[in-house]
């Protein structure tokens, strides 16, 4: 699960991997792409492996990391240097059908040499024109993905448009992102807000992505991360609300009822698959109750 | 006995104290034998305004042997302390000791004036800078004694710390020695630590860059304390007097423990009106200011009074009736200069008023909360803020220990790791405030309340905040830095830190 905020991480510095864990950010990605020099990506993969294995307080966060694009040289080396990690959720940069699918094969070796018993997932960034329009396929290219993540400013260069703050430029890839994800089951995280400054406009931006579908969003400072969990997270009537629809669901599950009534609403399988993803928003166990 | 405008006057008379019969209006006398005082009476006529710093230090018989001292507004401005102390050097004078209420890097010439013997000692409240670092490396013979703000002005009041000349910078002065901060263009603000100086040193020597007809308006310091008065070109930096960073701090960590300390003030249930608050300036201190002043917005709250240095940021809060007045002692940037002066609820305060605990009354015993910063912290919350890991001088008290006595909630707050060191340590380096006066630890990783405080301790939990174990913080500090190998010291003592009532709460040794 990547969840509401999920922060990004440069892995250029120990600080920096060392205080990540104390900011509420559902996810941590750490990153190996764009913010590593070229002549420092050994010592960043090094870097994050170590810290991966000494800190053990990152064992109790939900660790993920942006691997370089399958186009490079470098991605091999990446997943070489972590497949023995406890990471177990890849970001996929400049994703396209073929580069999931060797990233794909390239995990399912080194997991038999290894004999790497977690599973290790795949978030593919969609961040070009083709992308976009063939994001069915991406997300169909590997049993492995658990999400997808937009990536607007490389879409926006791609496509020969303008970023504007407002985002309408956006609207429609936010939207069949969103689309394809939730068809698939998973998970659609929004690009970041990238004016650090603008609280306010980071707070309307994520509202926009999550009204188009989005479940969750990037995070590029760690002032961001509360503005967009509290966008992204349910409020307290849906809460408990969908807490009630589970309850009651699994005693009509028991009796062989798919359907039912509750409180004059009907509730079928798609609003308690809903009520499930909220809970699992917020952290809570299905069978607990708040 | 017949005195001299010819009355009989007995020699004693029962009940009363010794008899001196009058000797005439102008004539010496009149001051007890009982308590003679060595300040003199100026006579019209008599100017104060002398034309060189040599004249000033031939005047009041600078000699070897003397206590000079000297104030800090200027902090890492000051002009004043390297003049006089240059002009001391060329008369062959030697074997001075330094009051000063606090030496900075601007300090460096002092390190030569040490090698030269034409000064043996320093009482001080705070150093960092060359000076501190050649007294780490034991360039100075006799221990330097390092003091509270507010124990510097007992130790003064007391006769403790003796002062034959104090030196004062004084931003504006009048030619009969009254003086100020506000005016002129080396403008500093409060003199509140040269108030005790002023009034105890057996002679006052002004030292101005900005000389005025008599009468001066606004008054710091009176001429009833000041022997003369120098004018030199310039008296020091205006902008050397910024104490840290201005602006708030945009670290994602410290704007982490201002938050949570912000928290902890809400929870802690003093946030009402009437609020009185203490901090610093730096980046994370005007972003703890900021996130009060927030909550203090958003619940109505009016405060009393801000204390201490004090900052724009506070004269903002004070300016939007957040607080009905700000107690001076040292202003921390222009615009809080400014506001001294025109402001009358902008009260400039002495370093007694401020923080004297052998006083009837001072500023620090009235606070509700401070917040105070740490270099290193142990499981009993003593806290260093003297030393450096590597055990060197790099600080000192300043009104750490007085305001933290003082408040009725005292909160630290540190990164839990500095670059690869912890803040949270089995024995700090030093102890500069005992760990029974600090109440709640902040950490970006979890807040630590002092078992004392359980009162404290269970407000937070109700609030949600991250309370933790001091322990645990020590623990998981060790784990991500390691062990860091223990500091080997020789047996000589290169300092003593005095707690501010002047008892000796722990000695600095030299590193081996």
């Amino acid at each position: 699960m990547i969840g509401r905020a999920a922060l990004f991480v440069p892995v250029d510095s120990p600080s920096m991997i060392n205080n990540c864990v104390v900011f509420d950010a559902d996810s941590l990605i750490f990153d190996l792409e764009d913010s590593v020099l070229i002549d420092e990506k050994d010592a960043a993969r090094i870097l994050l492996r170590e810290a991966l294995e000494t800190l053990d307080f990152l064992r109790d966060k939900n660790v993920l990391v942006r691997i370089n694009a399958p186009s490079t040289q470098f991605w091999k080396h990446d997943l070489m240097e972590l497949i023995q990690s406890e990471v177990r959720g890849l970001i996929i940069p400049k994703a396209t059908t073929a580069g999931i699918e060797a990233v794909d094969r390239e995990i399912t070796k080194l997991e038999k040499r290894y004999a790497v018993q977690h599973r290790i997932s795949l978030v593919p960034i969609v961040e070009t024109a083709l992308a976009l329009e063939t994001v069915d396929q991406i997300l169909n290219s590997s049993k492995r993905n658990i999400g997808i993540l937009f990536g607007a400013e490389d879409y926006a260069a791609d496509m020969g448009i303008q970023r504007t703050k407002e985002g309408e430029e956006i609207s429609y890839a936010r939207s069949k992102l969103a689309n394809a994800a939730h068809a698939f089951g998973l998970e659609a995280i929004d690009t970041p807000f990238t004016d650090m400054q603008d609280t306010e406009g980071l707070r309307k931006d994520a509202a926009r992505a999550k009204m188009l579908g989005m479940t969750g969003k990037t995070a590029i400072h760690p002032k961001q991360i509360d503005h967009i969990r509290s966008v992204f997270t349910p409020t307290q009537e849906e809460i408990s609300q969908a807490f009630n629809v589970v309850r009651v669901a699994r005693k009509n599950r028991e009796r062989g009822v798919g359907t039912f009534s509750l409180d004059g609403r009907m509730i079928d399988p798609a609003v308690i698959a809903r009520s499930r993803f909220v809970l699992k928003l917020i952290g809570a166990e299905e069978g607990s109750s708040k | 006995m017949i005195n001299s405008v010819g009355r009989e006057i007995p020699d004693t008379i029962a009940g009363f104290k010794s008899m001196i019969p009058f000797r005439g209006a102008f004539e010496k006398g009149g001051s007890s034998p009982d308590f003679p005082s060595k300040k003199t009476r100026l006579l019209q006529g008599n100017r104060k305004v002398l034309t060189s710093m040599r004249e000033a230090l031939e005047k009041v018989g600078v000699e070897s042997g003397m206590t000079v001292s000297f104030h800090h507004h200027f902090r890492n401005g000051d002009y004043v302390l390297n003049s006089v102390m240059n002009e001391i050097s060329k008369m062959g004078v030697r074997n001075t000791k330094i009051a000063s209420s606090s030496i900075f890097p601007c300090h460096e010439p002092l390190v030569t004036l040490i090698q030269k013997g034409v000064v043996t000692a320093i009482d001080t409240d705070y150093m960092t800078g060359p000076v501190a670092q050649a007294v780490s490396r034991g360039l100075l013979e006799a221990p330097v004694t390092l003091r509270t703000h507010g124990g510097r002005a007992r130790a003064i009041d007391d006769g403790d710390l003796h002062i034959d000349v104090a030196f004062i910078a004084a931003p504006t002065a009048d030619v009969q020695g009254n003086i100020n901060g506000v005016d002129g263009p080396s403008k500093c603000g409060s003199l509140g630590y040269a108030v005790p100086d002023a009034s105890h040193a057996d002679k006052v020597v002004a030292v101005t860059d900005n000389l005025v007809n008599y009468p001066l308006t606004y008054v710091s310091i009176d001429q009833t304390h000041i022997d003369y008065v120098v004018k030199l070109d310039k008296i020091g930096d205006s902008t050397g007097i910024i104490s840290g960073t201005t602006a708030i701090t945009r670290s994602p960590i410290a704007l982490k423990i201002a938050e949570y300390t912000a928290k902890v003030i809400e929870a802690s249930g003093l946030l009402q009106n009437g609020f009185s608050f203490q901090t610093g300036a730096g980046g994370t201190s005007l972003a703890t200011a900021s996130f009060v002043r927030q909550i203090m917005k958003e619940r109505k709250v009016t405060g009393s009074f801000g204390l201490g240095g004090i900052t724009g940021f506070f004269v903002e809060m004070l300016e939007e009736g957040l607080f009905k007045a700000l107690l001076d002692v040292q202003c921390l940037d222009l615009k809080a200069v400014d506001s001294l002066k025109k402001d009358l609820n902008h009260i400039e305060i002495g370093s007694s008023m401020y923080a004297n605990p052998r006083t009837k009354g001072n500023a620090v015993d009235m606070l509700d909360v401070v917040v105070l910063g740490a270099t290193e912290i142990d499981a009993e919350f003593n806290v260093n803020v003297t030393t450096g890991s590597h055990g060197d001088i790099m600080g000192g008290s300043g009104g750490h220990g007085d305001a933290a006595e003082g408040s009725k909630l005292c909160i630290v707050v540190a990164p839990l790791i500095r670059s690869r060191l912890p803040t949270v340590v089995e024995r700090p380096v030093t102890i500069s405030t005992p760990g029974e006066i600090i109440d709640v630890f902040v950490t970006e990783r979890g807040i630590a309340v002092n078992p004392g405080r359980e009162d404290i301790k269970q407000r937070l939990v109700d609030a949600k905040l991250p309370v933790v174990e001091m322990e645990k913080l020590r623990d998981t500090a060790k784990r991500i830095c390691g062990k860091p190998t223990p500091i080997r010291f020789k047996d000589r003592i290169l300092a003593v830190q005095e707690y501010r009532d002047g008892t000796v709460i722990d000695v600095i040794r030299e590193v081996e």
